[in-house]
């Protein structure tokens, strides 16, 4: 991971070692506490000096900010469900603080987070390659940019070159230039990449902790709390968007239900279909879904065996041989042994697959139609089509996927959805509307 | 009649003929013990999950069970055995590793040797070009400098990437590597084209460059014409191709006239002749590979790594059989 040797840090990033914390459980309760608070009400804040805070005030205020994020670090560290929902939290909060973070603040996180070899400006990309206006030879470079990205980036170009381990994500979605092993591109298109290295980050420190916090049992009782917070928490959060496997009314199994699934898991689906097999990134996103949605390891296998067309020649166990280690991984049975949460809508926008953001307004208006027809078998004419239609292609052009899928679903359901921000919320919200889930009071009758 | 490779054949050709050197070329000595390795020991019984302490027990292995074709795997934190089989090692490093296989055209190649074991010097160059294509691409876009090209014995290219930094790529990245080489999916049914990338322009210029060059000197006049072209115009775009010795992204935009449409040409270009990768294999960090040297018992032929110099002069006829070599 990258080397903070001489990297000055923000006082806003999270990873950045505090000096003059003294642990103290029992007085950070509170601003645990008051963090979870804030989380649950999705609040994200900035962390920002202004004039009026004299630095005594502003130290005492960075403290209790890291304070509290330690103490939920402690927390979780001994249970992964929590630990994923305090990293999708803060890998949030810091997204957000990251977006609106100087020029300058974001060079120094990112060489941080990538290290210092890794992550160059184009300055130094080209002394290390020994070449010279990069960004001219390659039709990169437009004066314009100099005045809009001055402050804080070396000669002003708005462009970072990262290298090509390190941001995956970009390099298989070809968004950047790619040269001598250095993706290069406007720092923006790395976005995705460097909240993933930040959660990855979030994840290993807090894995680290798990000794500690077992070996110390006072701590532990300390922490029993807050734990017990997060669970109620962390209860409602995922029965806001779904539900728990074995919470799911017998029937036939939700996760057949294609047609409530939000548009990106249809779609993967039929690619699937058609081509017999996902790209990584697809697969994780499509087989934590379907996880979550119930579907238990047996069934997936059986599930992507049943969709592979490579599978000719192949019977069931010779092809369960062949992938049942990655299926044990998305269940948390395998290599880190992590039970991943399936991925939410602005990090499939940005790293996976999402309707909405990644592919053409006229394609995706077909998309809806297919859908459409799927849930009425037939051709309907729906009010204000065209104007629900206009709407969604408004939306993916101004770049908010979300809002446009939020529209698919009102035109789809006949219904408005008031939050999306989970393909589970979808689902949960389509099945409510089928009458298929049963309210939790309902059912305890 | 078709001869088909026999226990005699392989006792004299491992006996006499078949040379480490090869294998040792692709993967080194560096961990051999803790290298796993597979055999096709008859026509239905593979064995993988085998390690062996030396080249010698190699051999001996070789010399005893006679195997129709060896592979070669990755590097685990231990040498596999049945009893600790790789599922349960950790994985270490393996060579990035990519395969194209000739039967990835088969809805392009316009000879007779769909989906059979024959290839011809027609869909041979759809080899070669991808070859070529992937060569420039590893090096110049990824920086990779160790690169190793081997005729699998049958109807493809293997391309070995030895870089430290490549060796030690996990299944993501390689995935990405892949999919940053992808333009067509679903090659075997309905060929989906993706677009040719805006902001990856060095691949892109390629494609207007290589792939386009090959396009136009394999096509016929008469697939231009279906294209758009008139039969004048057809005729002059192959000469003007044919007389640039160095074929460059503007060349391509001249050869295309004004009335024909540009996508439909660069979707047929790519269709035609743009590289065809098989994704599981370099994805796959345990996979096994045929072993450089070792003989291909579908047709006899061996194995052979190609001078990275000659590669588009090699011909897949220009190899032994291994009745040629006993």
């Amino acid at each position: 991971m990258g080397s903070s040797e001489g990297v000055i840090l923000p006082d806003w990033f999270l990873l950045k070692h505090v000096s003059g914390l003294d642990f103290d459980p029992e007085a950070w309760v509170g601003l645990a506490d008051e963090r979870i608070e804030r989380f649950s009400r999705r609040e994200r804040w900035l962390l920002r000096r202004s004039s009026a805070v004299f630095e005594d005030e502003w130290l005492l205020l960075v403290k209790r900010e890291f304070a509290g994020h330690v103490l939920l670090r402690l927390a979780v560290s001994e249970d992964e469900r929590l630990a994923s929902w305090l990293v999708e939290n803060e890998g949030d909060l810091f997204e957000y603080r990251f977006r609106a973070a100087l020029n300058k603040e974001k060079l120094q996180v990112m060489r941080f987070l990538f290290g210092k070899d890794k992550m160059l400006s184009i300055n130094d990309l080209e002394k290390v390659l020994g070449e010279e206006n990069i960004l001219k030879r390659f039709g990169l470079y437009t004066p314009s940019r100099v005045r809009h990205f001055r402050s804080g980036i070396e000669e002003s170009s708005g462009y970072v070159a990262i290298y090509f381990t390190d941001v995956p994500d970009v390099i298989g979605s070809k968004r950047a230039l790619l040269y001598k092993g250095w993706a290069i591109a406007p720092l923006f298109v790395f976005f995705g990449s460097i909240k993933r290295k930040f959660e990855a980050l979030l994840r290993e420190k807090i894995k680290k902790l798990q000794d500690r916090v077992a070996g110390e049992p006072a701590l532990q009782e300390k922490l029993k709390a807050i734990r017990d917070k997060l669970r109620k928490i962390a209860k409602k959060y995922s029965s806001d968007f779904g539900f728990e496997p074995g919470e799911i009314p017998s029937g036939t199994p939700l996760f057949n239900r294609v047609d409530l699934m939000p548009p990106c898991m249809q779609e993967l689906i039929m690619i699937l279909s058609k081509k017999g097999h996902l790209e990584h990134g697809e697969r994780f996103q499509l087989g934590l879904f379907l996880k979550r949605l119930g579907m238990s390891l047996e069934d997936q296998l059986r599930f992507w065996y049943d969709q592979a067309v490579d599978n000719i020649g192949l019977n069931y166990e010779e092809f369960t041989r062949k992938v049942e280690y990655i299926i044990r991984h998305l269940y948390g049975l395998e290599g880190s042994k992590i039970d991943y949460s399936p991925p939410k809508c602005k990090t499939i926008a940005e790293s996976y697959f999402c309707t909405f953001a990644h592919k053409d307004p006229e394609e995706v208006e077909k998309t809806v139609l297919s859908m459409i027809r799927l849930r009425s078998g037939e051709e309907k004419t729906l009010k204000n089509y065209e104007n629900f239609i206009a709407k969604i292609k408004s939306d993916m052009v101004s770049g908010k996927p979300v809002l446009a899928c939020k529209t698919a679903f009102h035109l789809v359901f006949d219904k408005p959805l008031k939050h999306l921000s989970h393909p589970l919320q979808w689902f949960y919200q389509a099945a409510k509307k089928e009458g298929l889930l049963e309210e939790k009071n309902n059912k305890e009758k | 009649m078709e001869k088909t490779v026999n226990k005699e054949d392989l006792r004299k050709f491992y006996e006499s003929i078949f040379d480490l050197k090869p294998l040792i070329k692709a993967i080194g000595l560096t961990d051999f013990e803790r290298r796993e390795f597979g055999f096709l020991l008859s026509k239905d019984v593979f064995s993988r999950n085998l390690s062996f302490k030396t080249l010698s027990d190699f051999k001996n292995f070789i010399l005893e069970k006679l195997p129709l074709q060896q592979f070669v795997g990755a590097v685990y934190d231990q040498g596999p055995t049945f009893s600790n089989p790789i599922q349960k090692l950790n994985w270490s490093y393996r060579e990035f590793i990519f395969d194209v296989d000739l039967d990835a055209y088969d809805m392009v190649r316009h000879c007779d040797c769909k989906g059979s074991k024959q290839v011809c010097e027609d869909c041979w160059s759809l080899a070669q070009d991808a070859a070529l294509f992937l060569d420039e691409t590893l090096r110049i876009d990824f920086g990779f400098e160790d690169l190793i090209f081997v005729f699998s014995g049958r109807r493809g290219i293997h391309c070995w990437v030895r870089d430290h930094v490549a060796k030690e790529l996990d299944s993501e990245q390689r995935s990405a590597i892949v999919s940053y080489l992808t333009m067509i999916t679903d090659e075997k049914r309905s060929q989906k084209l993706e677009e040719i990338p805006k902001y990856a322009k060095l691949l892109r210029d390629r494609v207007f460059q290589k792939i386009a060059k090959s396009f136009f000197l394999n096509v016929s006049k008469k697939d231009l014409n279906l294209l758009g072209f008139r039969p004048e115009e057809a005729e002059k775009a192959i000469e003007f191709v044919e007389s640039k010795e160095k074929f460059s992204p503007e060349n391509y935009y001249k050869t295309i006239p004004e009335h024909v449409d540009p996508k439909r040409v660069s979707m047929a270009i790519v269709l035609g002749r743009y590289p065809r990768l098989d994704k599981p294999v370099t994805s796959d960090i345990r996979r096994l590979l045929r072993i450089p040297g070792s003989v291909h018992s579908a047709t006899g032929k061996i194995c052979t790594i190609i001078d990275s110099h000659k590669l588009e002069n090699f011909s897949p006829k220009d190899v032994p059989t291994i009745w040629d070599l006993i």
